[in-house]
């Protein structure tokens, strides 16, 4: 077993709690025999948590994680160091996952999600959604070229006339509210909740960064990527750029999705990532068939401070 | 947890039918846990934490799992220390949870207060390392995925160290901050007392 221990993948299979009891019982007491193992598992520790504060652990590592990991004794201390290392290094930019604290957990689990982000996002946005809703309604009537938020709409299982329309490449500016107002997002309609922004495309009609004014609860905000382009592709990449150019996050295997603006990407922006009154650009490209990317469109905005 | 008479004779019964090697199976036991705590360099007293873990068993051991239990005792032992080990690791520092009625007395929330608090002793504690340390512990981190992997792979070939024993390094040089911060979060908390 020491040499197996001795692979990282064990050890963090180990730690993520996806081991076989038996597999279990034997780590554990080779780890408490041989402190060159405990030291071993010490390190892979290390690193998942760097990876779990950089968003880089999978679904369903992320979720063992979550249930697993930081229930054992002592790891939520070493996630707050972590956390201020990456402060103190300077790796600001990334995304700081909400860790549900332990007395909070049996009411986020009423949501089957398994993000905690995701989940303190919805119960964010069901808490404040009807005021959410009126806020947008208000200010997509004042904004002349509002990055409208819109109530997240799943797509249907048989499609309505309004989601199979093609979108113009402009949509009329007076149309949105009207529009928006007969979707306000209903408290007792979960399926319009969390709300997202939508941003349109950089083009010949529109050059300049539209501001995105970021809900003042949750982790993440929630942006629409309305797709022009005529050729469609088997899935999408997007990239979320400073002014200086500076990757902040990068999204693979992006799906089309049926939303309010019609065809669309749904992106998830950490709001930690995202600092007041600056631009930033998203660049999406398609992946063809052959797993070549090509460049579909650009979409630049300036975070505003919240209303 | 404490040891009841109950259980503890329900322990020897375990480890031996016959009370005289059971006594000295109980001794060699602790002594082992002892020793093996010992070597794992606890904050915590080596032979307190092996009398935690065989409190832990005994109070554990029911009819129905000495009836179904097969294999080598010792290693259950083992198997309850290494969580205990886990939980002596975390010990010292949830002694310095703060009060709850702390919170009125900061501006911020209670967490940026405590990132802050943090952040501050961190600097402190990286300030004290020596330079090399210094360097290797926030090159180690810097960066992510793609970046980091070859950030670390440049500092190893400028240390020249192979790359899992630079993994060591920074453990080490971590665990040396770990310590220096709940010192410095300790001294910070008795202030604002």
């Amino acid at each position: 077993m020491k040499e197996q221990l001795v692979n990282d993948d064990l050890a963090r299979r180990f730690l993520l709690g996806q081991v076989s009891p038996q597999e279990k019982d034997e780590i554990a007491e080779l780890a408490f025999a041989d402190p060159d193992t405990f030291s071993r598992l010490e390190s892979v520790e290390d690193d998942l948590i760097d990876e779990f504060l950089q968003d880089e652990l999978s679904p369903a590592e992320r979720e063992n994680f979550e249930t697993h990991f930081l229930a054992q004794p002592g790891r939520r201390k070493n996630l707050k160091l972590s956390r201020a290392l990456q402060h103190y290094i300077g790796n600001e930019d990334i995304p700081v996952p909400i860790v549900v604290p332990d007395n909070r957990v049996s009411v986020l689990g009423l949501f089957m999600i398994s993000r905690p982000v995701l989940r303190f996002s919805l119960v964010a946005a069901i808490l404040i959604g009807p005021v959410f809703a009126i806020w947008m309604f208000v200010s997509l009537r004042e904004a002349q070229q509002p990055p409208a938020y819109e109530a997240r709409q799943e797509p249907a299982a048989t499609p309505t006339p309004e989601m199979t329309s093609v979108p113009t490449a402009e949509p009329s500016p007076s149309a949105a509210p009207d529009d928006n107002k007969n979707r306000a997002p209903s408290p007792q309609k979960h399926e319009t909740l969390p709300v997202y922004a939508v941003l349109m495309p950089l083009g010949p009609t529109r050059s300049g960064a539209q501001p995105l004014v970021l809900p003042s609860k949750g982790a993440n905000v929630f942006v629409a990527l309305p797709l022009f382009n005529k050729t469609t592709y088997n899935s999408y990449n997007a990239t979320l750029q400073s002014d200086d150019e500076t990757v902040l996050k990068s999204w693979s295997t992006l799906n089309e999705r049926q939303l309010r603006p019609g065809r669309s990407l749904l992106v998830d922006i950490p709001i930690a990532l995202l600092k007041p009154q600056a631009l930033y650009r998203i660049t999406v490209s398609g992946r063809s068939a052959d797993g070549t990317l090509h460049e579909v469109d650009r979409y630049a905005f300036q975070v505003s401070n919240s209303p | 947890m404490d040891l009841t008479p109950e259980n503890f004779t329900r322990l020897l019964g375990w480890l031996d039918p016959n009370p005289e090697a059971a006594g000295q199976a109980y001794v060699r036991i602790r002594a082992d846990l002892t020793r093996k705590f010992t070597s794992h360099r606890s904050v915590i007293p080596a032979d307190r934490l092996a009398d935690l873990t065989i409190d832990r068993v005994a109070a554990i051991l029911t009819p129905k799992f000495i009836e179904d239990w097969k294999g080598e005792k010792d290693r259950y032992f083992y198997r309850v220390a290494y969580y205990v080990l886990l939980e002596s690791r975390a010990h010292k520092i949830e002694e310095l949870e703060l009060p709850p009625d702390l919170s009125v007395r900061f501006l911020e929330t209670d967490e940026d207060r405590e990132i802050e608090r943090e952040l501050e002793c961190l600097d402190k504690c990286v300030e004290k390392l020596p330079a090399m340390k210094r360097e290797l512990i926030t090159t180690y981190y810097r960066g992510k995925k793609a970046v980091k992997i070859e950030s670390r792979k440049e500092l190893a070939r400028k240390l020249n160290l192979e790359l899992p024993v630079l993994r060591v390094q920074a453990l080490r040089i971590r665990k040396e901050l770990k310590t220096c911060m709940e010192q410095c979060l300790e001294k910070s908390a008795g202030r604002n007392h």
